[in-house]
């Protein structure tokens, strides 16, 4: 007999198909989300646009329009007419100029109108960033907005994005200047005889001031200069050439002294000339007086402000900037007291903290801590230290000793080298819970060189009398009097 | 039989027609699951139901932190926040939205009538002999405290609260005002004292009992809720303090004699530091290091900070009182790692300001400007703190990246030997021991009772009082003492601040305050601060206790509403969350 009537299983099929039916497509939901976009291309909407018919000219003789194929977004930025008309003979028969400025009205991925006070920087096919804000593109308004298309996006806007010159590129463009051309000669020539990479190709390696003061090639960064006129250039060279006695070789020492001038003019941030504040901190760290009647012209850049400057304005004193190295910065040790170096954590009684380090219970006479300074000018420095004793019964005494960097044969053995000091600053006290600093003493540094600063603890193995503790060092400049 | 098969089969057809809508079409009772007739038959359905309610429990550690340590002054919310989550870290009781999901008690109510439920049925089960009397008291001792635990913190957040000991199938029924009217406070919190005076066991659950066998490699023996520490609690906030500091004490000993020597010295006591090994859970350098701050012990293994996240072993065993875990293996799932964590979590909570100015207002004794406790409870991003003591199973100390992001183990850490110092010390200050109190929090009772050039240690380093104020921990040599409490440190000295000094003239308040700061900076984030300021207000009826410290967190990070939030919890009724929640359909 059997068991099922043939009916059961076609009738539990059509309960399955019931039970499809009755729940809604996602799949149709999504798609109708996109319903009411229009489905052109970006190109075929530009073409309807009345305003841009001029822009779609150039974009068309520049070969950029061949980007905007569909395979990728973009927002297209187009001027009106007029505006176009007046720049398009100028770049009739440049067409490197051309499609760098075409490029500069385009921008990959959609971006709708920002009218907000936040900053939108946007990057140009050109490489240059331009501000979106406030409804304005790098201060153009719009006459119309958001006009989509199936590949992106565009609007018409009230003037023509020229792109600028970034710095470097007006740096290069203007060799004319003493200025300039000192640092566009720093490609290929090496201001100290340590360089360690030569590779002619690689500017930032080369160049001094891109890789030590600032990298001026760089879209993203934010840069203001100043700039001397050629005379005043060569003057403050002369002027300050006393403090970069290069091993008594003139040029080397003239073309060191050019490089402090203008290493002391170049400063993060924008500043156009009406917003210029009174003192400005260069980018190597120098107090710099801004007096902006001594301003003559300004040139606006991709990547910040040029200002052009009638007379010096920065005094030597500014340059002069101390110098401060870290105690827990050591660079080596006379031997191994790994295991009783200590790197401390204090608060002073201002309520600031401060790291410190301390060479305790090491066992070893005369144990040295060694340091080293970035190149100093040549002149006479005071010198000073914090040292805290706090956690010793007893006050210890401790002295430094200034060296030179360079190393050079031992009189005695002339196979060895060895450095040579420069001057030696007796034992000192270290004062028990003293947060102050303490002046050591001068020393006067004949050479424009780095140092080797040795702090040195007593004579003796005896726990609590060798001890070394220092919070930093301070090098203070004097000014040359004659 | 053709005809009566072809009547069944349409019969099939037309229920699954009706039966033709999206959802529920698959909801048949599986057979893994008992229905109520079949549980409670023997011992085992029992202690399936004590586990039941523990798991039942574990989803309540979420909103239980959130109230306990959001609410206060020492968490706040990063701006990868929600709303709500910033409304409880605001404070503002009267501003809270109606659907925040963070606010609702319905789940503690939840927990509360899954308790009353397995309580009745042990009482069936006991009146038809299917468990012994101990079987029967030490379980049905053991949910009353889990349900206590859940009605103190309803009452603690809520104020008024229905009080409920039917089991009753529909939560929502809990808000029938008419059958359950709303307790105040001290009406409760006497209810709660009463139920637990009247449980028949008050200890842990014998080491014999099948409750006690490990379960999937976790030591049980504190997954269940310390009885007499709750009751400490209770009288505490009942400002008992006698009572109070009975119960604490009995915790603190409850090992003295279940173990050898170690057990004795070492559990519960805050043990001082092993300094040549770094074994402990004390702050610790490298031995004669200790200037150098590079050597703090910052370790899973050693130190403080691995009390957070080491094995249950026996240095985990002497500082935690009562810990829940989550494992990815169960649910529920751990709710902290994507609170707190920064990587594979969501990183919605931080340590406030105010927290890092308390810490970094200690002085540590090798002369170090702020507490390690804060290094060892927080990582920094940039700027932003990260709370790590819930993330320690999870994440790599150093980098701050999940060691395996799908195991997401960690604890819901509600207990441990800190806290039950802490309160002790509060209780017998209030009760006039304010030595005893400082010797807790700073030294340990062995220093502040000693006499140091006097070698004979027979007659000092001890109260010489009566139970519960009665300490011994003497460690002379001639003649050799070693009393159960010589290892005792105090709080500040396993932490390696400096001691607080004590001004005699008003040590009472001033004891009090340093207990309440302390509670802070080695139990932040815990699940604790918001009651201990309350606890505090209330006792001295000073709502400022409460509302400067509020206003000390918003303030710091620039909240506008910090001088209103002041005001409003200057009054008592703003303390409490709005008891209400939607009902279901």
């Amino acid at each position: 007999m059997r068991k099922y009537h043939i009916l059961t299983p076609i009738i539990g099929l059509l309960c399955v198909l019931l039970l499809q039916i009755s729940c809604s497509d996602p799949w149709d939901e999504h798609a109708r989300d996109n319903e009411g976009l229009t489905n052109e291309p970006l190109l075929e909407r530009l073409e309807k646009e009345p305003e841009s018919s001029e822009f779609l000219k150039l974009l068309r003789a520049s070969g950029v329009d061949e980007l905007l194929n569909g395979n990728n977004a973009y927002t297209v930025f187009a001027p009106e007419n007029s505006r176009v008309q007046a720049v398009a003979s100028s770049l009739q028969n440049d067409a490197e100029a051309l499609e760098r400025f075409v490029k500069n009205h385009i921008a990959v991925s959609t971006h709708r109108l920002n009218a907000s006070a936040d900053t939108v920087r946007l990057t140009m096919l050109s490489g240059k960033i331009l501000d979106f804000v406030n409804g304005e593109i790098d201060g153009a308004a719009f006459t119309k907005t958001d006009q989509a298309g199936a590949d992106g996006i565009y609007h018409v806007i009230t003037e023509v994005l020229t792109p600028r010159q970034s710095l470097w590129e007006y740096m290069n463009a203007h060799k004319d200047e003493q200025q300039n051309a000192f640092i566009l000669h720093l490609n290929d020539y090496n201001l100290h005889d340590t360089a360690v990479v030569e590779d002619p190709e690689d500017y930032y390696l080369n160049n001094e001031f891109l890789s030590e003061v600032g990298d001026v090639r760089d879209e993203t960064k934010r840069f203001t200069y100043f700039v001397l006129n050629d005379g005043d250039f060569t003057a403050e060279a002369q002027h300050f050439l006393p403090y970069v006695n290069y091993r008594n070789h003139a040029d080397s020492s003239y073309a060191i002294s050019q490089y402090h001038i203008l290493k002391d003019m170049l400063f993060d941030q924008a500043y156009d000339r009406d917003n210029l504040p009174a003192m400005l901190i260069s980018r190597s760290n120098v107090p710099f007086p801004v007096d902006r009647s001594a301003i003559s012209r300004s040139v606006r850049l991709s990547n910040g402000w040029i200002h052009y400057l009638d007379r010096p304005t920065l005094p030597i004193p500014n340059k002069l900037v101390d110098i401060y190295i870290e105690g827990e910065e050591p660079w080596g040790f006379s031997a191994s007291v790994a295991n009783r170096t200590f790197h401390r954590v204090r608060k002073d009684p201002f309520g600031e903290l401060f790291t410190d380090i301390m060479v305790q219970n090491h066992g070893v006479s005369s144990l040295q801590v060694a340091y080293q300074t970035p190149r100093m000018y040549s002149t006479t420095y005071d010198v000073y230290w914090r040292a805290l004793n706090d956690v010793q019964a007893n006050v210890f005494q401790q002295q430094v000793g200034i060296f030179e960097f360079d190393t050079r044969p031992s009189e005695e053995n002339p196979d060895q080298e060895v450095r040579e000091s420069i001057y030696v600053f007796p034992y000192t006290n270290v004062e028990q819970n003293n947060y102050s600093e303490v002046y050591l003493g001068e020393f006067h540094l004949a050479d424009y060189n780095r140092i080797v600063p040795i702090l040195r603890a007593m004579g003796t193995a005896t726990h609590g009398e060798n001890t070394l503790v220092l919070d930093y060092l301070r090098f203070v400049p004097k000014l040359k009097t004659n | 039989m053709m005809k009566k098969n072809f009547i069944y089969g349409l019969s099939v057809a037309l229920i699954c027609f009706v039966g033709s809508s999206c959802s529920k079409f698959l909801d048949v009772e599986p057979e893994e699951v008992l229905v109520k007739e079949q549980m409670y038959r023997n011992i085992y359905d029992a202690d399936a139901a004590v586990i039941g309610v523990y798991g039942k429990l574990l989803s309540l550690a979420e909103q239980h932190v959130l109230w306990n340590e959001l609410r206060a002054d020492l968490l706040t919310v990063t701006n990868r926040a929600n709303p709500y989550l910033q409304e409880i870290s605001t404070n503002d009781v009267g501003a809270i939205s109606a659907d925040n999901p963070y606010v609702n008690p319905r789940k503690f109510y939840e927990v509360i009538l899954n308790c009353n439920d397995v309580l009745a049925n042990f009482q069936i089960m006991r009146e038809e002999n299917k468990f012994t009397p101990e079987e029967y008291n030490q379980r049905y001792s053991d949910i009353m405290a889990v349900r206590t635990w859940v009605y103190l913190q309803l009452g603690i957040h809520f104020g008024r609260v229905p009080y409920v000991t039917d089991p009753l199938d529909d939560t929502d029924a809990v808000l029938d005002r008419s059958k359950y009217p709303l307790l105040e406070f001290e009406q409760l919190l006497s209810q709660l004292i009463t139920d637990m005076e009247a449980i028949p066991y008050k200890l842990l659950y014998a080491s014999t009992e099948s409750l006690m066998y490990a379960v999937d490699g976790y030591v049980m023996e504190r997954f269940y809720i310390n009885k007499q520490a709750l009751l400490g609690d209770l009288h505490l906030w009942n400002n008992d303090y006698q009572k109070a500091a009975e119960y604490y004490k009995l915790v603190m000993t409850s090992y003295d004699n279940l173990g050898n020597d170690n057990f004795r010295y070492d559990i519960y006591k805050i043990k001082w530091a092993e300094i040549t090994s770094n074994n402990d859970i004390a702050v610790g350098y490298l031995r004669d290091r200790e200037q150098d701050v590079r050597t703090l012990i910052n370790s899973k293994t050693q130190g403080w900070r691995s009390m957070f996240s080491r094995t249950q072993d026996g240095l985990w065993n002497t500082e935690w009182v009562w810990a829940l875990p989550f494992n990815s293996n169960f649910s529920p799932q751990n709710p902290f790692i994507s609170l707190f964590a920064a990587n594979g979590g969501d990183h919605l909570l931080k340590p406030s300001l105010e927290s890092f100015d308390l810490w970094n207002s200690q002085t540590q004794r090798n002369g170090v400007p702020y507490d390690a406790r804060r290094d060892l409870s927080v990582s920094m991003i940039g700027q932003e703190g990260v709370v790590t003591k819930y993330t320690d199973e999870f994440s790599d100390i150093e980098t701050m990246l999940p060691i395996d992001k799908f195991q997401r183990n960690g604890k819901w850490h509600l207990y441990r030997a800190a806290k039950l110092h802490l309160r002790f010390a509060e209780a017998a200050n209030r009760d006039g021991h304010h030595r005893l109190a400082v010797g807790l929090l700073n030294n340990g009772v062995g220093r502040i009772y000693d006499v140091p050039d006097q070698t004979d240690k027979t007659d000092i380093q001890q109260t010489h009082l009566p139970f519960p104020y009665d300490f011994e921990a003497r460690m002379g040599n001639n003649p050799f003492f070693r009393d159960t409490w010589h290892r005792n440190d105090g709080l500040r000295g396993r932490a390696r601040v400096t001691f607080r000094e004590i001004n005699p003239t008003d040590s009472l308040t001033q004891v009090e305050n340093y207990l309440i700061e302390e509670a802070a900076l080695e139990m932040a984030f815990e699940g604790s601060r918001w009651e201990d300021l309350v606890r505090i207000a209330m006792r001295r009826n000073d709502p400022s206790f409460l509302a400067d410290k509020i206003y000390e967190k918003l303030s710091k990070e620039g909240n506008p509403q910090a001088d209103a939030v002041r005001s409003k919890l200057m009054s008592r009724e703003n303390w409490y969350l709005p008891f209400t929640w939607d009902v279901a359909d």
